[in-house]
């Protein structure tokens, strides 16, 4: 029962996007191409489960027992850049259309304070290992989530009739704040 | 002191695991470095790096280019294997 509130909470009350405001460069970056946006969430997913894993274990192993803890920032850093590079040979290899559609931003995701955010405040929020995955996953798939849902929007705004003023990115920051306003419930 | 050894142990560990897989996942690149690198295009494909992932779907691929030598046509296809 815990389990399942802890994903429902990360997966969409506690948005990374909508709440806590992380990872909104990629978000407004590759957000004009539903199938870019699919695949930058799917690769910002695999990132953040796998480091939120590697860096549970050895925060609980190895800092813990030799009192290190501030050390955990650039472990995760450490950590998240190398699977970065993993991830990235494995996509030049296997997806070359969408390694050529991404550009900048699949080493970017290094940077991405979306997955840095959650994997730190997994780690200060005292869960175990399951909860840790079941949080990591939700905030992330709830990153996905968002991102395929606010570029469906932006295709749809690419046709239509705005302001020249509002061009891009504008509406797209509107747009964003809209959503934020519905998925938290104040209209 | 302690926390000197823990990061370059950690930064150490992680390098060797990035290498490792490079060399088990990573062949466009290696096959990249075997072609001419005039990206003169008279393979049919764009450039240099676009001829590469056409070879790792192809073998055959690697006859197209006018420029290869035989002993890195003969480096690729054990790559390619």
């Amino acid at each position: 029962m815990n389990i399942i509130n802890i994903f429902i909470t990360s997966f969409l009350i506690e948005n990374v996007i909508l709440t806590k405001f992380l990872g909104i460069c990629p978000l407004i970056g590759s957000s004009n191409n539903t199938k870019k946006a699919l695949g930058m969430g799917i690769t910002v997913t695999i990132v953040t489960v796998i480091s939120s894993i590697c860096l549970y274990l050895i925060n609980k192993y190895i800092l813990i027992p030799t009192n290190t803890t501030y050390l955990i920032t650039i472990i995760a850093i450490l950590i998240i850049a190398s699977i970065v590079q993993i991830l990235q040979m494995i996509i030049k290899n296997k997806f070359k259309n969408l390694f050529m559609s991404f550009g900048i931003y699949l080493p970017l995701v290094t940077t991405n304070c979306a997955v840095l955010g959650t994997v730190l405040l997994g780690i200060n929020n005292n869960y175990n290992l399951i909860e840790f995955l079941f949080f990591s996953l939700g905030s992330s798939l709830g990153f996905l989530f968002i991102l395929y849902v606010f570029s469906a929007i932006r295709m749809r705004l690419q046709t239509a009739k705005t302001p020249s003023c509002f061009k891009n990115y504008p509406i797209a920051l509107i747009t964003i704040a809209i959503i934020t306003l519905i998925f938290t419930r104040y209209i | 002191m302690i926390g000197i050894i823990i990061l370059t142990s950690v930064a150490f560990i992680l390098s060797i695991i990035i290498v490792f897989s490079s060399n088990k996942i990573d062949f466009v690149s290696k096959i990249i470095e075997l072609l001419p690198q005039y990206n003169c295009g008279r393979c049919g494909y764009s450039n240099c790096e676009d001829m590469a992932h056409h070879i790792l779907e192809n073998k055959e691929n690697v006859k197209k280019c006018p420029f290869m030598k035989e002993e890195n046509i003969e480096k690729i296809n054990q790559i390619n294997n």
